[in-house]
């Protein structure tokens, strides 16, 4: 009993306490984070104290700290401000006798006004932008009287009376393909909005792909800006043959589309708009999966807990009545449903020591010529043509009613021309059936 | 020797495991290629299944161990230079799959336990039961274009408005404009008959069976020999979703006997950006040409809120139960099936809800009858920090089989892999037999864990309960591995 308890309390341990240190992880930030799958954006680890909506840094203009940008064509490019750019306006608060362990740099000035190289990186910007972001851009913003006179004023650490141990950050680069160049002339916030109102820019405040198809629209979703492409692979990294990668070149990882993009999202009721979907847009299904994806699952040996539960073998019965989900989507009907009731006795053509009794109740008889029409591949999962034939074929004893639809007669000839098979199983010699019908 | 066989070819693959190493060159960026420097990959999978079946009648107890093994490879060869982003490509691939039943059926209460393909013991013999069988679930040689044109040859998956089939053949497929696709395939369907087949897709309708030499076809008359089954089809797409896209279907299956199924249609789908939000509008019919019946058809308009994530939409089908032509069941008087859904979801902070309200109903004409059912679906998912979770909850009560459900999945992720448990609790009355009037729960508790950066192994145990069969067990360990150059 002991230990069973104390397995049990390590077990919850292990789900409930997993270690985090004390940085800020992206994914407990809030619901917007959500939005932004790690495939895309890995997590990131911000170990920084730096408050985009302090009036002080509201009023830089976004290149002032982050000078790369404007020139950057690679989204690995890290674009996170060095301590240099932090430093023109904070050299004053970091104090020698705490300098973290680690090359941090201190007493470096940005200069007091942006320089001319600074307005040359950025020549489509437009007023309204300057207006938005940068009221007074000439002007160097006064450094915070409070702030905090060492590097916790903006890292996240463990101080001592002579160091300050860093705590480390992580910015893994998203799993994109992403110029900043080729879209100079986007402002900043139209992709990283609500950023100027962020206490600590997140993976939240990275674009979500929806925001990328205001410019990069197709099909009807979105917009359409003139000369933006709209293929996955401008935007996605790309496996040799062609498929989406979400990870590094050796990785698997796979990311789930949003709801959306043509009702894509892998939620409960893909099982069922899967097929549409496929049909569709199988040239996007084909972006993350490949062709045999479809027979792993349609033809698979092992059954997919996901789709049919564990108890789906007690209550596949009243699922197939219903036809929900469709069987034949995945099961050739005898073959599958056939060869395991037949082996568990409950079909006809079980061997005659395994089978069990009477399946249906007695009242079943008057009953199934309504489940017949209604539902025959349940009927098939048992039961083979002869079955239907002794009672309903010509020459058996149900000789006389006719199962066929009202004004078969009239076609009959046609359905013998197209395969005579089916007609003399029950009605014979084919040549006398087509005289009959005139063929 | 099946068992040494499988574990040769993952030693194989784990042997090459010093070739998993990729550059680390290849940069996302806008000037640099797309396309990194990976040529080939191995993958493999071995899934063992441990289980037993048992029904209340009859006096068989199945105990099943099954082994699944499978092994690909995929090889992707560029026809031109590093330089060229979008080069003239050939992809090869080939996937084998064994697959091993071991176990016995036995009769319950008795000493011995019969091996179900002995042919020695006709008295319980089984002939659908095959113990090892080896197949090929895809295999072919594919030219992409730099337009985008496709050129496969192998075995194929079709996907069309009008369904799903797999065959052995050659498809083409291309997109010479924005506005107009086109699609062309024929082979021979994959069925049990194909050499090294797979059988989940044969025409439906009748039983094919490959006899063993000991047995008599005269001993099994309900089965027909396996004959070769040939289709053909297409698809052709016009327009623009902006406005409409129509796409015209057509396919035609046919054996040694004559007509299968020949089926036409069409599909319209048109979506519409209407600020924040998305529109989008289906329909399709598919015709049995041989009579003019429409055997499939399906309508539904979705709204989706792009910021909220929200989803309202509503969805008919129509769907009548028709064999292949081939069999007396394809000209039996039959009964169409409707059913109308409306279907909503939303998101509220890190909940994403789902619900829809289902109603089926099958006119019996001439006849009087109507049969009704009405369902209720209903779901919330939660991710956060590691944690997936979700609630699910189903009814139905109509004429049909009265259902109540609850299902419960838990996950939580690690940096290696994920513990998860499955629950769920069906309560069902079937009206045509009474033994199928029970409640059943199910408990499954289950582990991923990527062993390295190559393989990922996964075990799951499971345990249902119900007045029915009992208790009854399931165990599946699994092992993949995938490599990469």
């Amino acid at each position: 009993m002991t230990r069973a308890l104390a397995v049990a309390a390590a077990l919850v341990a292990l789900l409930f306490g997993w270690s985090r240190g004390g940085a800020v992880r992206t994914d407990d930030l809030g619901p917007g984070t959500l939005l932004r799958g790690a495939q895309v954006y890995p997590e990131q680890r911000i170990a920084l104290r730096m408050d985009h909506a302090h009036p002080a840094h509201r009023r830089l203009r976004c290149v002032r700290c982050h000078r790369d940008v404007p020139s950057s064509e690679s989204a690995r490019d890290l674009l996170v401000p060095g301590e240099e750019a932090c430093a023109s306006c904070h050299a004053r608060d970091t104090r020698p006798e705490t300098q973290p362990r680690h090359g941090h740099r201190a007493n470096q000035r940005w200069p007091e006004t942006e320089t001319e190289a600074d307005q040359d990186q950025d020549p489509d910007r437009d007023a309204d932008q300057d207006a938005d972001q940068d009221p007074d851009p000439d002007q160097d913003p006064d450094p915070d009287p409070e702030a905090s006179p060492d590097c916790a004023l903006c890292h996240l650490g463990t101080p001592s009376p002579t160091t300050f141990a860093v705590a480390p950050s992580s910015f893994p680069p998203p799993n994109l393909r992403f110029s900043h160049a080729a879209h100079r002339s986007t402002r900043c916030l139209t992709c990283h909005e609500g950023v100027a109102d962020a206490s600590l820019a997140t993976r939240a405040h990275l674009p979500s792909m929806r925001q990328c198809f205001d410019c990069h629209g197709s099909e009807g979703i979105g917009r359409w800006a003139e000369g933006a492409h709209t293929e996955c692979q401008g935007c996605h990294l790309q496996r040799p043959d062609g498929r989406l990668r979400f990870g590094p070149p050796n990785s698997h990882a796979q990311a789930a589309p949003p709801r959306w993009l043509h009702g894509m999202d892998h939620d409960p009721d893909f099982l069922v708009r899967h097929r549409w979907v496929a049909a569709d847009h199988g040239e996007l299904c084909a972006q993350c999966h490949e062709e045999s994806e479809c027979a792993d699952c349609h033809d698979g040996r092992v059954r997919p807990s996901r789709v049919h539960r564990g108890d789906f073998l007690t209550t596949h019965a009243t699922a197939a009545q219903r036809n929900d989900p469709e069987c034949a989507s995945c099961h050739q009907t005898q073959r599958f449903c056939g060869e395991c009731h037949a082996r568990l006795g409950l079909a006809q053509i079980s061997a005659p020591r395994a089978r069990t009794g009477r399946f249906h109740p007695p009242s079943f008889v008057d009953a199934h010529g309504e489940e017949a029409r209604r539902a025959m591949t349940q009927c098939a999962s048992c039961h083979v043509e002869q079955d239907c034939v002794a009672c309903h074929g010509a020459l058996g004893i149900g000789a006389g009613f006719s199962p066929h639809p009202p004004g078969f007669a009239s076609r009959c000839g046609r359905a013998l021309e197209q395969n005579q098979r089916a007609c003399t199983i029950c009605h014979g010699d084919a040549a006398a059936l087509r005289a009959r019908c005139g063929g | 020797m099946r068992v040494g066989l499988g574990l040769s070819l993952v030693a194989l693959l784990v042997g090459s495991s010093a070739h998993a190493q990729y550059p680390a060159t290849s940069q996302p960026t806008r000037a640099e290629p797309v396309v990194d420097q990976s040529r080939w990959s191995l993958h493999a999978d071995t899934d063992f299944v441990l289980y037993e079946l048992r029904t209340p009648r009859s006096p068989v107890t199945w105990q099943r161990r099954r082994l699944v093994q499978r092994a690909g490879f995929r090889e992707v060869v560029r026809l031109a230079g590093e330089e060229v982003e979008r080069p003239w490509r050939l992809i090869l691939d080939l996937e084998l799959r064994l697959d091993q039943e071991f176990g016995d059926v036995c009769v319950r209460g008795e000493d011995s336990c019969l091996r179900d393909t002995d042919p020695d013991t006709l008295r319980d013999y089984q002939p659908l039961a095959a113990l090892t069988r080896l197949d090929v679930p895809t295999g072919g040689v594919e030219l992409l274009a730099p337009d985008g044109t496709r050129i496969r040859v192998g075995r194929i998956v079709v996907a069309d408005a009008a369904g799903f089939v797999r065959l052995d053949g050659l498809r083409v497929q291309s997109a010479p404009r924005a506005w107009l696709g086109l699609e062309a395939w024929l082979g021979r369907q994959a069925t049990s008959a194909v050499f090294a087949g797979s059988d989940g897709f044969a025409p439906d309708g009748a039983l094919r069976l490959d006899l063993p030499d000991a047995i008599a076809r005269s001993q099994v008359p309900w089965s027909r020999p396996p004959g070769p089954v040939f289709a053909s089809g297409g698809t052709l797409s016009l327009g623009s979703a902006r406005y409409v896209r129509a796409s015209l279907v057509y396919r035609e299956v046919r054996d040694g006997e004559g007509l299968v199924a020949r089926r036409a249609g069409v599909a319209l789908r048109s979506s519409q950006s209407l600020g924040g939000r998305r529109l989008g509008l289906r329909a399709q019919a598919i015709v049995d040409a041989s009579d003019g019946t429409v055997v499939d058809a399906v309508g539904e308009a979705t709204l989706d809120a792009l910021p909220s994530e929200g989803r309202v939409g509503v969805r008919v089908t129509h769907h009548v139960p028709r064999f292949d032509l081939g069999t007396i069941w394809a000209w039996f008087r039959l009964v169409p099936t409707q059913r109308l859904e409306l279907l909503g979801a939303a998101r509220l902070g890190e909940l994403r809800f789902d619900a829809a309200l289902m109603g089926r109903r099958s006119v019996f004409e001439g006849d009087g009858l109507v049969q009704r059912d009405a369902g209720a679906r209903m779901g919330v998912r939660l991710r956060r920090a590691g944690w997936r979770a979700g609630l699910r909850a189903e009814l139905w009560e109509g004429s049909l089989a009265p259902t109540a459900a609850m299902l419960l999945d838990l996950e939580r992720a690690f940096a290696r892999g994920s513990v998860y448990l499955r629950g769920s609790v069906w309560r069902f009355e079937h009206p045509n037999v009474q033994e199928l009037r029970a409640t059943s729960t199910t408990l499954a508790l289950g582990a991923r864990a990527r062993v390295s950066e190559v393989s990922a192994f996964r075990f799951e145990a499971e345990w249902s309960q119900s007045r029915i069969v009992g208790h009854r067990f399931r165990g599946l360990a699994s092992l993949a591995l995938r490599l990469a150059r």
